[in-house]
C-alpha cells in the first residue's frame, strides 16, 4: 500500500475505501515537506499539529462509520494571506509579522477543512502580493522545483512550488494580477482563477480590493476541478462576493468539448509572449480543435490601465504604514506602493472607464466564442535576481513584466484556468490560459481536462536539469 | 512644421575584424523639420560624420530607415547617390575648405559646376545663378575667377558654401564647419552662416564639437555619445538646463560653466576609461564608467531616451520628468511622508512607470466609449 498516491482524487479514493489511514497520509506528506522546504522554501509555517489533529479526527469518524468528505485526508497548505487559526497572517510582509494570530479559518480554509483537507501549512509569497516572482528579502525566495536557480513565479510561488514538488496536490493562493496563473505556468501545475466574485475573499488579506482573486493550484486537472467545487458558495463577510449557489464541475469535466467554440488569441498576445510561449498556445490551440486567431482591442492599454489601478489601491492601502513605518516594507516593491499611493485620480478614473469599456468588447467577443487560449507567461521561469526578461528582441523589466499576459485578463475578473505545457527543447514548463465568459468556470476546466487528457499536460522528463 | 528629413533606429555598424563590429551610429531616432535648424554635438569619435554619411546616403545604412519628406531613402545604395535626384535636396559643406575644393577649377567654376550637374541651368541662367549666390555669401566677383591657392581660408570657405547652396537644397549639412579655420575667421563665418540660415527657407544640420557654434545657431540640439543619442531640445533650454549627466559635463567644462555658476565636481565627468564603441554592452549605459552620477543599476539596465518634458528628452535613469517630480514631492508633503533621499530616485522612477502606463491609457481609443468627454466653447 502506497500512502502517497499523487492527486487528491486518488488520495481520497484510498481513504475512503479503507487502503490506508489518514494519519499515515499526514505523517507520510509532513515528512516529505520537512525533507524538501529546506531548499524550496515554499512553507513559512508547517502547522504540523494541526494536520495530524485534522488525520486523527477523520481516521476516528471512518471508525465511527461516518461518511468520509471529497478531499478527505488530502493534504493542502494555503498561501499565508489565508487567515488560520493560531497563526499570524503574515501577507509575505515582516510589516505584519507582529499582529496577534487569526482567530479563525479563513470561509475557504474552513470548507477545505470540511471537505476533510489536512492542512500543513502556510505558504509564502511575494510581500502584501505585490510581485511574480516570490522573491522575499524577509523572508527568502521560493524555488523552483524544475531548477532551484529559478524562481517559481509569484506571489503564489510558495502555491506553485508545494505542488510542483508534488509535497501536497492542491494548494490556496491569490491573484489580482496573475498571481496564481504565472506561478503555475512557471511550475508546470493547473491553477483556477475563477470569475471576480465568485469565491468569497473573507478572512484573507487584501491587495487590491477591486482585482483580488482566490483560487486553487492543482497536480492535475480533476484536482483542480475538485478543490474549486469545495470552495464554492456564499458568503456574506465579502462584498464584492456574488452570493451564487454551488455550480459543481467535477461531474461535466469528462464532457469535454463537447460544441464548444474555441479560438487562439492573437495580436498582443503574440507580441508579448516569446517563442516558446506562442508555441505554447498554438500547441494547446490545436490539440483542442481551435477555430483560429482573435485579436482583442487596445489589450496593451487594458493591461496598463490595471498596472494604473492595482498602484493606486495597492498603495493607498497601506498609506499609513508607508508614512510611518517604511523600513518594515519590502524593499523590492516598497517604492512601488509609494508611487501608488500618489497617483492623481484623474488616471484611476480613466483606467476604470477603460475596464469597463475593455469589459464589453471582450464579452461581444465571446458572443460567437466559448473559450480563448493565450499563453500564461510570456517566458519559462527566470533565474533569481534576473532585472531583465528580452521578449521579441525587446528587453524588459522582468518582475512587472511576467504579468503582461495575465494582467489583461483579470482585470475584467473573466474566469481562466492554466493547464501547464511542456516545450520540446529545455527542462522548464511554460502553461497556457484557458479563458471563459464571466461564471463559466465549468468551460475553463473542461479545457483543462481534455488537454490532460490529450496528453500534453504531462512532463515529459522525469529529471530536473538544474541550470548552473 | 513639416518633418523634412527622419531617422528611424538608424544603425551603422562597421565590421573591425575577428567578427567584432564597431557600433559608430546605434539606434537614432531624431527628425529635422522644414526651415529648422539642428545642431549636433559630441565629442570626437561619437559618431557624427557617421552620421552625416547616413543622411546625404553616401555611406549604405546597417539597418534602420531614413525618411526624406516621409519617403524612404535609405535603401538608395550609396555609389548610386552621384546620380540620383535626392542629391540635390540635400548638400553638403565639408570641414576644411582647402581639402574639398578641387585646385584645378576656379571659384566661378566650381560653383557653376555643381549646379550644372545637379540643375538643368546652363548658359546666362548659370551665370546669374553662380553671381546670386557669390553675393549671397559675401565673396566679391573680383575673387571667382582665382583658384583655391589664391584664396584665404575664410574666402575658400565661402566658396565651398556657395558649392553647396547654389543648388537650392531642402537640407545644407555642415560638419565642423569652422574646425579648420582660423579663430578670427570663425566668428565670420558663422555670422555669415547665421545670416543664410536667417534668409534662406531651408533646413540646417549643423555638425560640431564646439557646443558654442551650436550655441549660436541652432533652435534645437542632439547630444551624442557613443553613437547614441543622449540628450535633445530646444537648444536655449539644454544650455540653459541641460538634463543629461553628459550634456551637464560638457556645459560645466565650457567658460563659464552651469547657468546660475551651479557648477560643482559633481557635473564633471569622472576620469575613467570610456566604453569602447566595439561590440558594446546593451545592457549598460554608454556614459558608466565616466558618469559623476552612475551607480549599480546602470550597469546592467540602458536608460532609454525618454520624453522629459515637451520637447524635451534624456537618456538617463535619474532624469525624471521635473514637472512629475514637482508633484511627487508636494504629494509626499501633503501626504505628510518623508522619504530617505537614497530611495527618491527609486521612487521617481517608479512614479514614472506608472505615469507611463496611465498615458497608455489615455491615449487608447475603444469605439463605444458612452462617456464622451464634455465639450467647451472657446
Ligand atoms: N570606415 C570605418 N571603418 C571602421 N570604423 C570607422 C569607420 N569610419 C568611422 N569609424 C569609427 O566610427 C566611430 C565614429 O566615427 P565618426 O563618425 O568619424 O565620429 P565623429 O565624426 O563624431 O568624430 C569612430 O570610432 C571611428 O573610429
Ligand atoms: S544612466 Fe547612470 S551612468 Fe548613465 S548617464 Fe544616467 S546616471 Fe550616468
Ligand atoms: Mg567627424
Amino acid at each position: 500500500m502506497n500512502p502517497n498516491p499523487e492527486t487528491a482524487t486518488g488520495i481520497a479514493a484510498a481513504f475512503d475505501c479503507g487502503e490506508v489511514s489518514a494519519r499515515e497520509i499526514a505523517v507520510a506528506a509532513l515528512e516529505r515537506i520537512a525533507a524538501r522546504n529546506p531548499e524550496l522554501n515554499a512553507w513559512t509555517t508547517i502547522t504540523t499539529e494541526r494536520a495530524l489533529r485534522e488525520a486523527e479526527a477523520l481516521d476516528a469518524a471512518r471508525a465511527r462509520g461516518e461518511r468520509s468528505g471529497r478531499l478527505a485526508a488530502v493534504p493542502y497548505a494555503a498561501k499565508n494571506l489565508f487567515d488560520i487559526a493560531g497563526i499570524t497572517t503574515l501577507a509575505g510582509a515582516r510589516l505584519l509579522a507582529r499582529n496577534a494570530p487569526a482567530t479563525a479559518d479563513a470561509p475557504l480554509v474552513q470548507r477545505m477543512r470540511n471537505a476533510g483537507g489536512l492542512l500543513t501549512g502556510a505558504l509564502n509569497m511575494d510581500a502584501l502580493a505585490y510581485g511574480f516572482t516570490t522573491e522575499n528579502t524577509h523572508y527568502g525566495n521560493t524555488r523552483n522545483p524544475h531548477d532551484s536557480a529559478r524562481t517559481a513565479g509569484g506571489s503564489s510561488g510558495g502555491s506553485s512550488a508545494a505542488v510542483a514538488a508534488g509535497l501536497v496536490p492542491i494548494a490556496l493562493g491569490s491573484d489580482t494580477n496573475g498571481s496564481i496563473r504565472v506561478p503555475a505556468s512557471l511550475c508546470g501545475i493547473f491553477g483556477l482563477k475563477p470569475t471576480y466574485g465568485r469565491l468569497p475573499r473573507t478572512g484573507s488579506f487584501p491587495f487590491v480590493h477591486s482585482l483580488d482573486h482566490l483560487g486553487p493550484l492543482a497536480a492535475s486537472a480533476d484536482d483542480l476541478a475538485l478543490a474549486y467545487d469545495v470552495l464554492q458558495g456564499p458568503d456574506r463577510g465579502d462584498p464584492a462576493c456574488a452570493q451564487r449557489n454551488i455550480e459543481p464541475t467535477s461531474e461535466s469535466l469528462a464532457r469535454g468539448l463537447d460544441g464548444l467554440r474555441i479560438a487562439r488569441l492573437a495580436g498582443y498576445f503574440d507580441d508579448q509572449a516569446s517563442a516558446v510561449a506562442r508555441a505554447a498556445s498554438e500547441r494547446a490551440a490545436r490539440a483542442l480543435g481551435s477555430l483560429g486567431d482573435v485579436v482583442l482591442p487596445e489589450v496593451a492599454a487594458a493591461r496598463a490601465a490595471a498596472f494604473v489601478i492595482t498602484a493606486s489601491e495597492g498603495g493607498a492601502l497601506h498609506m499609513a504604514a508607508l508614512r510611518e513605518r517604511p523600513e518594515d516594507f519590502e524593499p523590492l516593491s516598497r517604492e512601488r506602493l509609494l508611487a501608488g499611493a500618489l497617483v492623481p485620480a484623474q488616471w484611476v478614473e480613466q483606467a476604470q472607464r477603460m475596464r469597463s469599456l475593455f469589459r464589453r468588447r471582450v464579452l461581444e467577443a465571446f458572443r460567437e466564442i466559448d473559450l480563448l487560449i493565450a499563453p500564461a507567461t510570456p517566458v519559462t521561469a527566470t533565474l533569481l535576481g534576473q532585472d531583465l526578461i528580452v521578449i521579441n528582441g525587446r528587453s524588459l523589466p522582468t518582475r512587472p513584466s511576467m504579468g503582461l499576459l495575465t494582467q489583461p485578463i483579470s482585470f475584467i475578473g473573466l474566469p481562466v484556468a492554466v493547464a501547464p505545457t511542456w516545450p520540446t527543447e529545455g527542462h522548464l514548463p511554460i502553461g497556457v490560459q484557458l479563458i471563459a465568459p464571466p461564471w463559466r468556470e465549468d468551460i475553463c476546466l473542461r479545457a483543462v481536462w481534455a488537454l490532460q487528457k490529450a496528453g500534453i499536460t504531462v512532463r515529459p522528463v522525469v529529471a530536473p536539469t538544474p541550470t548552473t | 512644421m513639416k518633418r523634412l528629413i527622419e531617422a528611424i533606429d538608424l544603425v551603422k555598424h562597421f565590421p573591425v575584424g575577428d567578427k567584432k563590429r564597431l557600433h559608430a551610429v546605434d539606434g537614432l531616432n531624431f527628425h529635422i523639420e522644414a526651415g529648422e535648424t539642428v545642431g549636433l554635438v559630441g565629442e570626437s569619435g561619437c559618431g557624427k560624420s557617421t552620421l552625416v554619411r547616413l543622411l546625404t546616403r553616401t555611406l549604405d545604412l546597417t539597418d534602420g530607415q531614413v525618411r526624406f519628406h516621409g519617403h524612404g531613402i535609405g535603401l538608395i545604395p550609396a555609389r548610386a547617390m552621384a546620380d540620383h535626384p535626392m542629391r540635390r535636396e540635400i548638400q553638403m559643406v565639408f570641414q576644411d575648405p582647402t581639402d574639398s575644393l578641387d585646385p584645378r577649377y576656379t571659384a566661378r567654376q566650381t560653383i557653376a559646376e555643381s549646379a550644372r550637374l545637379l540643375t538643368d541651368m546652363s548658359g546666362s541662367a548659370l551665370d546669374r545663378a553662380v553671381e546670386e549666390t557669390a553675393t549671397h555669401v559675401g565673396l566679391p566677383f573680383e575673387l571667382l575667377d582665382r583658384y583655391p591657392h589664391q584664396l584665404s581660408g575664410g574666402q575658400k570657405a565661402r566658396v565651398g558654401i556657395a558649392r553647396a547652396i547654389v543648388v537650392k537644397p531642402r537640407l545644407l549639412v555642415l560638419d565642423e564647419p569652422t574646425a579648420a579655420l582660423d579663430v578670427s575667421v570663425q566668428a565670420v563665418i558663422l555670422q555669415l552662416l547665421d545670416r543664410l540660415k536667417r534668409e534662406m527657407g531651408m533646413s540646417f544640420l549643423f555638425v560640431s564639437h564646439d557646443l558654442n557654434v551650436v550655441r549660436l545657431l541652432c533652435d534645437r540640439v542632439l547630444v551624442m555619445y557613443l553613437g547614441q543619442i543622449v540628450e535633445s531640445g530646444p537648444a536655449r533650454e539644454v544650455f540653459a538646463r541641460p538634463l543629461h549627466p553628459y550634456t551637464r559635463a560638457l556645459i560645466a567644462s565650457l567658460p563659464g560653466g552651469l547657468a546660475g555658476g551651479q557648477t560643482t565636481d559633481a557635473d564633471l565627468l569622472i576620469g575613467g576609461d570610456p566604453q569602447s564603441p566595439i561590440d558594446p554592452d546593451a545592457h549598460r549605459c554608454r556614459l558608466f564608467g565616466r558618469c559623476p552620477r552612475g551607480v549599480e543599476r546602470c550597469h546592467t539596465l540602458a536608460p532609454p531616451l525618454r520624453e522629459i518634458s515637451r520637447g524635451r528628452a534624456a537618456a538617463c535613469h535619474f532624469v525624471g520628468p521635473t514637472e512629475r517630480e514637482a508633484f511627487v514631492d508636494a504629494a509626499l508633503a501633503m501626504h505628510n511622508i518623508h522619504v530617505d533621499p537614497a530611495r527618491r530616485a527609486a521612487l521617481t522612477s517608479e512614479f514614472n512607470r506608472v505615469a507611463e502606463m496611465a498615458r497608455l491609457v489615455q491615449a487608447a481609443r475603444l469605439p463605444g466609449d458612452t462617456l464622451p468627454a464634455p465639450q467647451y466653447r472657446p
